[in-house]
């Protein structure tokens, strides 16, 4: 005890993800609790100057990791820093490559690894993490005893840090030795663009399923989300058929929405579309199949085609 | 090309109703059905296809320990592998940590160049597994990975991958392990094929061999698991009162409406 509490810094060009932002805002708390320098490390040069507050931030450069983000290397490499370094334990973003780097370090024999934790605490002097399991009907809570010990939070754990936490933080840079490796990995730029809508805060979603199969349809849905005034969400399934922009996704690999009404046009409701939207406050499902999952989460349960149902909703709210 | 497949039998944990904990707080795990990993499923399909593609690749899949209800192995080969392979352990009860520590030394012996397995975390489980077996094995590994677009006899691979951007396209070659995640949709050209009838009788009875220590040789032993559970505390469900709408009611909509402005959720 007594290195510190780290968080990976995820980049995006020259700035950082905003879930390592959140995760700076859980390792603040819990480096306070455990009165523990809270540190901060990213592959590539560090950055001086960014909101969150760390004092130090290790910028990991060498021969492995100039080809662009592959798990082997940048794991290897943050298991190589916290090898010399010894941190207390490192907290990871909740994107898929936060989990991706946890796991990577949870490999380690001896580790103490929980990937999509929804909570981390400093207790009786060590670190406990708790993760919803068992479909959603239990937290187990784990003690991390081994090292390396490393937490990747879950989604929308944490808060986004404010402009007065802004510091000059001293950058290390670390030159990481090469591990010679078979086989290879290249990873063209993501083909997705930046998010240009504000699911996050929106008050209303209307969000398309794949029971959306045809133009009209789509047409009508869209025209009821704006008579509600509600953003576009869809699942993957709709993002796939190509009904709207990967920026819209909502769920385990799109985003977590938590409005005041969430309408879900023609969705089953797979458990990695309800985690993004279960915590909205009311939900209104339409769907022809009465025994839809969505149901058992839906305070509405509109059974009937969207063709039909959600022309009618328009009609009878511009009455 | 030798390819494999490491497949989990694992507790059916879906839409699980009533109390999930017995009176000692711990799950009830001997009362749930249990399936194959959904992902792994995918990821099975995913190796089948390739193998439908080119009839030279020859396809195992792997597992550690005895079917609890279900033998994962053998519905492996109900849906068209060339061979399967049965893990064992002498030992105490193994994390995954440790599985995925005796499947590379699995894979090492069946000389396989690709090895497909699951991204799915399941209960109690601690990280992703494809991570794991990489480690265990010095492999790159390329995780959520959604499709397959090419894969040659050389052993180079071209994979979609489905992060939060979008999709990434990724060229891979051999040593390398596919973590797959699939969007589950009926019709999906990816999604997994059921068991064949005919397979079905000409596997019922075939035997699984066994591999154990004295097969697989020496592995690094894995150091124990670092994490301790310390309890498992039943989480407050949120309640949905739910009300059944006709859809084909105008009636029952307009009332759902006023309701919902009650609420101030609608305008
Ligand atoms: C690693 C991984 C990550 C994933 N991440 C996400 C994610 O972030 N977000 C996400 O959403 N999914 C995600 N998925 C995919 C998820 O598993 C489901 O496949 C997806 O959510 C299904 O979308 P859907 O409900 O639109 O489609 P389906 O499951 O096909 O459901 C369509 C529904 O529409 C109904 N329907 C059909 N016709 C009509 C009609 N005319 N009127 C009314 N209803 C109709 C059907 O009854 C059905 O219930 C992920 C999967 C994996 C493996
Ligand atoms: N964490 C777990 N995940 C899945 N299955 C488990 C888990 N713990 C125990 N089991 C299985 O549940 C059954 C009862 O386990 P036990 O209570 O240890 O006797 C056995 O078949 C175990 O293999």
């Amino acid at each position: 005890m007594g290195k510190g509490i780290w968080v990976y810094l995820q980049k995006e060009g020259e700035s950082v993800v905003e879930e390592s932002l959140m995760g700076l805002s859980v390792g603040r708390k819990l480096a306070k609790e455990a009165s523990l320098p809270l540190e901060a490390l990213c592959v590539g040069e560090g950055i001086a100057r960014f909101q969150g507050a760390p004092s130090r931030i290790y910028g990991l450069v060498g021969e492995d990791l100039q080809a662009g983000y592959d798990v082997a290397s940048y794991g290897e490499a943050i298991h190589y820093l916290c090898q010399r370094e010894r941190p207390d334990l490192i907290l990871f973003p909740s994107t898929t490559q936060g989990q991706d780097l946890a796991s990577w370090l949870g490999g380690c024999a001896g580790a103490a690894v929980v990937v999509g934790a929804r909570e981390v605490s400093f207790r009786d002097g060590g670190f406990v993490a708790a993760r919803l399991e068992l479909d959603g009907k239990a937290v187990v809570e784990y003690l991390l005893e081994g090292f390396p010990a490393a937490v990747s939070l879950e989604q929308a754990v944490g808060d986004m840090p404010q402009a007065g936490d802004e510091l000059q933080a001293q950058v290390l840079r670390v030159e990481v030795p090469p591990v010679s490796r078979q086989g290879s990995v290249r990873i063209s730029p993501s083909s997705g663009e930046a998010r240009k809508v504000d699911l996050r805060s929106a008050k209303a979603i209307v969000a398309v399923g794949a029971g959306v199969r045809d133009r009209e349809t789509f047409d009508q849905v869209c025209t009821l989300a704006s008579v509600l005034g509600a953003e576009l969400g869809a699942t993957r399934a709709a993002v796939d058929a190509g009904w709207l922009g990967h920026e819209h996704q909502i769920g385990q690999t799109g985003v977590k929405v938590k409005p005041d009404l969430y309408l879900a046009c023609g969705i089953s409701g797979a458990v990695q579309h309800r985690v993004g939207m279960v915590e909205s406050g009311t939900i209104v499902s339409i769907n022809l199949d009465p025994q839809a999952p969505i149901f058992r989460f839906s305070h509405y349960c509109v059974v009937g085609d969207v063709r039909q149902v959600v022309p009618r909703l328009v009609e009878l709210l511009r009455r | 090309m030798k390819v494999a497949v490491w497949v989990r039998e694992i507790p059916d944990t879906r839409d699980l109703i009533g109390e999930v904990l017995g009176p000692d707080s711990m799950p009830k795990w001997k009362e749930w059905e249990t399936r194959v990993d959904p992902e792994d499923l995918n990821s099975l399909e995913m190796a089948l296809q390739w193998k439908d593609r080119d009839q030279q690749l020859s396809l195992t899949a792997v597992s550690v320990g005895e079917p609890r209800k279900l033998d994962v192995l053998r519905e492996c080969l109900y849906r068209g592998v060339d061979q399967v392979v049965r893990l064992s352990w002498e030992g105490d009860s193994m994390d995954l940590v440790g599985e995925a520590g005796l499947v590379a030394a699995a894979v090492r012996r069946l000389d396989a160049r690709v090895v497909f397995t699951g991204v799915q975390l399941n209960d109690t489980e601690c990280g992703h597994k494809g991570v794991f077996l990489a480690r265990a094995l010095g492999w790159p590994v390329v995780t959520y990975v959604e499709a397959m677009e090419k894969g040659d006899a050389s052993g180079f691979l071209k994979l979609r991958r489905a992060v939060e951007k979008g999709v990434e396209l990724v060229e891979a070659k051999a040593p390398v392990v596919v973590s797959v995640g699939v969007a589950l949709l009926k019709e999906d050209p990816r999604a997994p094929r059921s068991a064949r009838a005919k397979l079905k009788l000409q596997h019922k009875k075939t035997p699984i061999p066994n591999w154990g220590l004295a097969e697989l040789g020496p592995f690094p032993e894995q150091g124990g698991c670092g994490l301790r559970i310390l309890c498992f505390r039943a989480q407050p469900q949120r309640d949905f009162p739910a009300k059944r709408v006709e859809g084909s009611s105008e009636e029952e909509l307009k009332a759902m409406l006023e309701e919902l402005r009650a609420q101030g959720v609608v305008r």
